[in-house]
Formats: structure tokens, C-alpha cells, sequence
């Protein structure tokens, strides 16, 4: 293990990929600081530049991108009540209140502890638990595989949108469009329609940053938030306050347990960072003797929800590199990033890749320990940056996309399907259905493809082979159980509201 | 009020309250979608029926059909009351109610799907510089010195990033910008 990690380290700690994490950190940490940009969005637009770069050096630039927004969102969250971004809504409760009372330096420090101290535990959780998961994994076969899939893709489903049902309808369009393409046994052309172009499928970047970036932009300009009003009062000036030991040991409990909450989240295909922070701010309120302060300005309410949502990164990168199954919208941009480098993730990546794997791991301890030097000097002109009119802000984002798109293979044809992704999103969400939940089909289904298909050789076209072995029945069972549920579900909230309507 | 008018959203199943006519929406279109793709499509687009993508397609079609047949069984649960007005009337309402946001991201849209074409004729720089400008425009932007510099400030930097440093050729276009120059001048004289 020692000589691995040696070897890993070896590869990681280069100057390069030190100046990459910071890049990252710092592109992160800034744009999650501008309400309406988030981590996904930063990351599905750098993406297509780094497939000029170095593999590890591109993965830590990404991954300290995807840290630093995490981080950046807080900023926003405790000195205006505008989180940059969704995971750190739970921050604001307590933190604004913080700022108001005077205590926003000391809440956002505190903010950054949690932070550090929740994405450090997930890390070491990753780099301990991948290594066992993945030898299980290896003793799955084509049929134990195509039935996971199939469990993800109904538990990532209730990713995003407003319901399970319609989840899974985004899950099933994401399923019909991951066909398109040539066959990858025979190479016949499948729903191409004599576009040449098409032979490849529809490219995961073009459609990335359609589904993500444009189609979110264009949501944003729908809902009149490129006319947003300037505030005229300006942001209030930061104090002075400094965050103590006592208060960092008082805090040190609820920073574990939410540490806890957000790994078990992140390794949870569908759960996400949002959910996570929110339940490591209800635990933080349910064990605290003076429930009553949370809302009101209580440190231990901006450390909850903080340690969680960042505990999130490194286990949800548990599933991918142990079973190549991103478990949510981010790990789906950070899977399409390995992808465009040559890396696929799965139980092979660590037999086959074990140094580069742990280098990897590395690179997200050594952005959790950077994360202090770029955010701290960040708090500082955090408040002006939300002040950045999105009237300016979204017409280059736009004209970014198309650029983005076309860089990858130089072609006009993914910038068309990049315009065609963005008004499908738009048109998704809408409708309330989920653009990540058909992100993570078009990714997942192809590989469900391959397993369907050698399972169906190897046992002869015996369909029975999907539930033969008891790894494949358990995974089918909870399959039609998700099913089940979901609809119980559904059905029960129905009925409440029936019952809740007051007669008119 | 009609009682109709509330009762009926929260009878329907998977459905939430005041989503429910969207919710029908998508129910049709994943419905009709589903059924499409199965008739038409996996005949003649796919491959043997029982090969790997068929059953991928299947699943696909298969799944939409199911669960948007069960968002789309809400039409007959909640009938169209008195109280509700014909589609046609709704659509037109709703145009009548299109605030400056709406507008503004239907140009955006416009803009975006012009785009590739203006990349394919005009080259990146004019075609990029025109749409951001455009955009900018579009949102509202009236100061002459951001429309004219903002735009000139971001195309180069992208330019001179991706198709110099990086070495990724962003398109030239088809028009002759200097034979055209050329053309417009000689003809001025």
C-alpha cells in the first residue's frame, strides 16, 4: 500500500499538477461564487480546453474546480443571503443572520473549516474503502452489471426534477438518444437517419454543455434574471470577528457527524450534496441543546450543512471508480472529463491504473488542504462579485458554449447539437423534468448495452441469466422495489393533498 | 368558484399540485413519443429484433410509453371544467402575458440557433463578435461602449486562447471577408 501510495505520490505531486489544483480552486471557488453559476456548469465549460492538457493535470484542475465551487457558494450564502450555489442554501440560514449580527468573517471561517475538515474525511474515506469495493466489483459479471445499471439509473431518476415518474421518463429519453450511433458489435447504423455526422452517437461535451450550461442560461434569462436591478445599497462591509478554538471545538461533533451524513450521501447514487447539507443542518439542530438559536445565527448551523455538502466529493467518487456508475450530476461531468481523456472508469480503472487512480486521490487531499490559501483571500472581494450584472455575464457564457462545443473536434456539427441540447434542457425544465437524470442514462445506457448483450451470449439468449445469480436478483429485486416504491410514493402525497385541500 | 376547479388537480396520481396540466403534457408527449419510436423507428432504424439494441430501444420506448400513460391517464381523471379555459384561449393568454424575461430568452434562443450557420459562413470572429453584441443587445445593454468592446475583448481573448495557444482552428468561414472588402470598395469608387 505504501509503495502505491509512493508511486501516486510520485505522479500527483508535481508542479504542474499544484498549479492546476490551484487554477481550479480558484476558477471554482469564483464562479460558485456568482449566484446562478455553479460547480456543474464551470465544469462542463472547461471541460473541452482541457482535452488540449495533460490527463492528471486536467483531472486536478476539474476536481479543484469542483471543490472550490462548493466552497465559493457559501460566500455569497453568508454575506448577501444569495448562495452561489444549491448546496450551500442550507448555509445561509444560519450564516446571514451571522453576517447581520456582525459575526459574517467569523461565519465564513467557519464556513471554510467545515468545509476542509468535511472534504478531507470523505477523501480518506475514498482512498480507504475504493480499493476493497473494487475487488468486489471485479466478481461481478455482464449480467450483475447490467442489472446495477439498471437499479442506478431508477435511483438516479430522482435526481432533479419534481417527481420520481418523471425522473424516470428523462431517465428513458436518455436511454432512446444513448442508441443513436453506430452498433458497437456490428456497426450498423441506428437511428442516424443518413447523417454521417451521427455514426458516433451525439457527443457527450456538445450535449454537456447544452443540457447544463445553455439550457440553464436561457432558464435564467426566462425568469427575468438577466434584468435583475442592481442593489443600491451596495454590499455591507465586512467585520472584524475571528473564529476561536472554543468555538472550533464546540463545532468539532456536529462537523463529524455531518462529515458522516455527507459521505454516506455522496456514495448513494442519486443523493446528492443539497440533501446532505440539509440533513446535516437538521442533525445539527435535533442534537443541540438550544435548538431554539438555529435560524437565528448559530455557528454550528453554517459548520453542519458546510462539513456535509463537502463530504459529498470524495465519496461520490466512490461509485464511479469502483463500478464506472456516476452517482450524480457533478460525477457525470467529471466521468464525461475521464472519458475525454481515455480514462473509463470501472473496476478494471484499478487494476489496471491503480497509480493513477490513488494520484487522483491525492490530488483531491492536496485541493482540501490549497482550499484555505484561495478562499481566504477570496472572502474578501466575494461580495462584489455577485454585484457582476448578468445582462454582461450570460452573453459571453453563451458565445463560451459554442466555443466549448466546437473545440473539442473542431466540428460545426457539435455546436448544432449543442444548440439542440440547450432548447431540449430548457424545454425539460420547463417541464420539471430532469436534464441530470438523462445526462446520467446517455452515459450509463450504452454500458448496460455491452453487459445486456454478453450476458445474453454467454447464457445462450437465456433472459433468466438477469436474475440467476443472487448479486443479479438482489440488484433486479431492489430494482422493482424503487419501482414500487416511488409510486406508493407518488400516490400517497396525493392523497394527502386531497385530504389537506380545504373544501371550498 | 367552480369546485371543480381545485378539486380536480389533487385527484390525479404522480401528479403535484398546480403541475398537473404540465404534468398531462408531458404524460402525451413521452406517450406519443414512445409509441412513435416504437412503430417507426426500431423497425427501421435498428437492427434484429432480440439484438442488444433493440432491447435498449425497447426499454427506451417501452419505458415511455408506460410512464407517460400514467401521467397522461390524468386527462380523463380531471375533464376539462367550465372554469377552464380551450387550449387555444390558454396559448393566447399566455402570449398576451409574455413578460420582457420571456422575449428576451426566445431571442437568445433565436441567437444560439443562427449561431453554428454564422460560424459556417462568417467565421468565428464576425460570427462570434455579431451574436455577442446581439445578445448583449437583447438584454437590455445600451451602452455603446459595452456592445462595441465587451464583444471585441471577449472574441480575442477566446481566439487568441483556444485557436493560437491551444492550436484548435476555430472556423475561418466561407465569405471572402477580403475579396468582399475589396468588391464593396471598388464598387464605392
Amino acid at each position: 500500500m505504501f509503495d502505491l501510495l509512493a508511486e501516486a505520490a510520485a505522479l500527483a505531486f508535481t508542479w504542474q499538477n499544484l498549479l492546476g489544483v490551484l487554477i481550479g480552486l480558484a476558477l471554482g471557488a469564483t464562479l460558485g461564487a456568482i449566484p446562478g453559476l455553479n460547480g456543474t456548469m464551470a465544469i462542463a465549460l472547461i471541460v473541452p480546453l482541457t482535452y488540449f492538457w495533460e490527463p492528471l493535470f486536467s483531472i486536478a484542475l476539474l476536481m479543484g474546480c469542483w471543490k472550490g465551487s462548493i466552497y465559493g457558494g457559501s460566500i455569497t450564502a453568508v454575506l448577501l443571503n444569495a448562495p452561489g450555489t444549491p448546496e450551500a442554501a442550507a448555509t445561509a440560514l444560519d450564516g446571514y443572520p451571522l453576517q447581520q449580527k456582525g459575526q459574517g468573517r467569523k461565519a465564513l471561517h467557519m464556513a471554510l473549516f467545515a468545509s476542509v475538515a468535511g472534504a478531507i474525511f470523505s477523501d480518506v474515506l475514498l482512498l480507504g474503502a475504493s480499493g476493497p469495493i473494487s475487488s468486489l466489483a471485479l466478481k461481478f459479471g455482464p449480467a450483475e452489471l447490467a442489472m446495477l445499471i439498471f437499479f442506478s439509473l431508477v435511483l438516479v431518476a430522482g435526481t432533479g426534477g419534481d417527481s420520481h415518474l418523471k425522473g424516470l421518463i428523462s431517465t428513458m429519453l436518455g436511454v432512446l438518444i444513448a442508441v443513436v450511433g453506430l452498433d458497437p458489435m456490428t456497426a450498423q447504423r441506428r437511428m442516424t437517419f443518413d447523417v454521417l455526422e451521427l455514426d458516433s452517437g451525439f457527443d457527450l461535451l456538445a450535449m454537456l454543455i447544452g443540457l447544463l450550461v445553455l439550457s440553464e442560461v436561457i432558464n435564467q434569462i426566462w425568469d427575468g434574471e438577466a434584468n435583475e436591478a442592481r442593489s443600491a445599497a451596495g454590499p455591507r462591509p465586512l467585520d472584524r470577528s475571528r473564529l476561536t478554538l472554543a468555538e472550533i471545538r464546540g463545532s468539532a461533533g456536529v462537523i463529524f457527524r455531518s462529515s458522516l451524513i455527507g459521505s454516506f450521501c455522496g456514495a448513494l447514487p442519486g443523493v446528492g450534496a443539497i440533501t446532505a447539507a440539509f440533513m446535516g443542518y437538521d442533525q445539527a439542530r435535533m442534537s443541540s441543546p438550544h435548538p431554539e438559536r438555529f435560524g437565528k445565527g448559530e455557528l454550528r448551523g453554517v459548520a453542519a450543512p458546510e462539513a456535509a455538502n463537502n463530504a459529498v466529493c470524495g465519496s461520490a467518487l466512490i461509485p464511479l471508480v469502483t463500478l464506472g456508475i456516476p452517482g450524480s450530476l457533478s460525477v457525470a461531468v467529471i466521468m464525461g472529463a475521464f472519458m475525454v481523456h481515455g480514462v473509463s472508469p470501472g473496476p478494471m480503472l484499478m487494476i489496471e491504473h491503480r497509480d493513477l487512480v490513488y494520484a487522483l486521490f491525492l490530488l483531491l487531499l492536496l485541493s482540501d488542504i490549497l482550499l484555505p490559501l484561495i478562499a481566504l483571500p477570496l472572502i474578501a472581494v466575494g461580495q462584489r462579485l455577485v454585484m457582476i450584472p448578468k445582462r454582461y455575464l450570460f452573453p459571453v457564457i453563451v458565445i463560451l458554449c459554442g466555443t466549448g462545443a466546437y473545440s473539442t473536434h473542431q466540428s460545426l456539427f457539435d455546436v448544432k447539437v449543442m444548440v439542440l441540447f440547450a432548447i431540449l434542457g430548457f424545454a425539460m425544465k420547463r417541464f420539471q423534468l430532469s436534464p441530470a437524470a438523462l445526462l446520467i442514462a446517455f452515459i450509463l445506457a450504452p454500458m448496460a448495452e455491452v453487459y445486456i448483450r454478453q450476458a445474453l451470449r454467454i447464457s445462450r439468449g437465456d433472459v433468466l441469466v438477469f436474475v440467476a445469480s443472487p448479486i443479479a436478483a438482489f440488484f433486479a429485486l431492489a430494482t422493482i422495489g424503487l419501482f414500487a416504491w416511488s409510486f406508493y410514493r407518488n400516490r400517497r402525497a396525493t392523497q394527502q393533498k386531497t385530504a389537506s385541500q380545504p373544501a371550498e | 368558484m367552480d369546485p371543480n376547479q381545485n378539486a380536480a388537480p389533487a385527484q390525479l396520481p404522480f401528479s403535484e399540485e398546480n403541475g398537473w396540466r404540465r404534468n398531462i403534457a408531458v404524460g402525451w408527449v413521452s406517450l406519443i413519443l414512445g409509441v412513435l419510436v416504437t412503430v417507426c423507428l426500431i423497425p427501421t432504424q435498428i437492427g434484429p429484433v432480440g439484438s442488444g439494441a433493440t432491447i435498449l430501444a425497447m426499454i427506451g420506448a417501452g419505458g415511455l410509453i408506460v410512464f407517460g400513460a400514467i401521467l397522461a391517464a390524468g386527462t380523463f381523471q380531471a375533464p376539462p371544467t367550465e372554469a377552464d379555459p380551450p387550449v387555444g384561449e390558454r396559448i393566447q393568454r399566455q402570449a398576451d402575458n409574455w413578460g420582457r424575461g420571456e422575449k428576451q430568452a426566445t431571442g437568445v434562443i433565436l441567437v444560439a440557433i443562427t449561431y453554428p450557420w454564422l460560424l459556417e459562413w462568417g467565421g468565428f470572429l464576425p460570427a462570434s463578435y455579431a451574436s455577442l453584441a446581439a445578445l448583449l443587445l437583447l438584454l437590455g445593454v445600451r451602452s455603446m461602449r459595452v456592445i462595441l468592446l465587451l464583444p471585441a475583448i471577449v472574441v480575442s481573448v477566446v481566439y487568441l486562447g483556444i485557436d493560437l495557444v491551444l492550436g484548435a482552428h476555430m472556423p475561418e468561414g466561407r465569405i471572402e471577408w477580403g475579396g468582399l472588402f475589396a468588391a464593396v470598395t471598388a464598387g464605392g469608387e
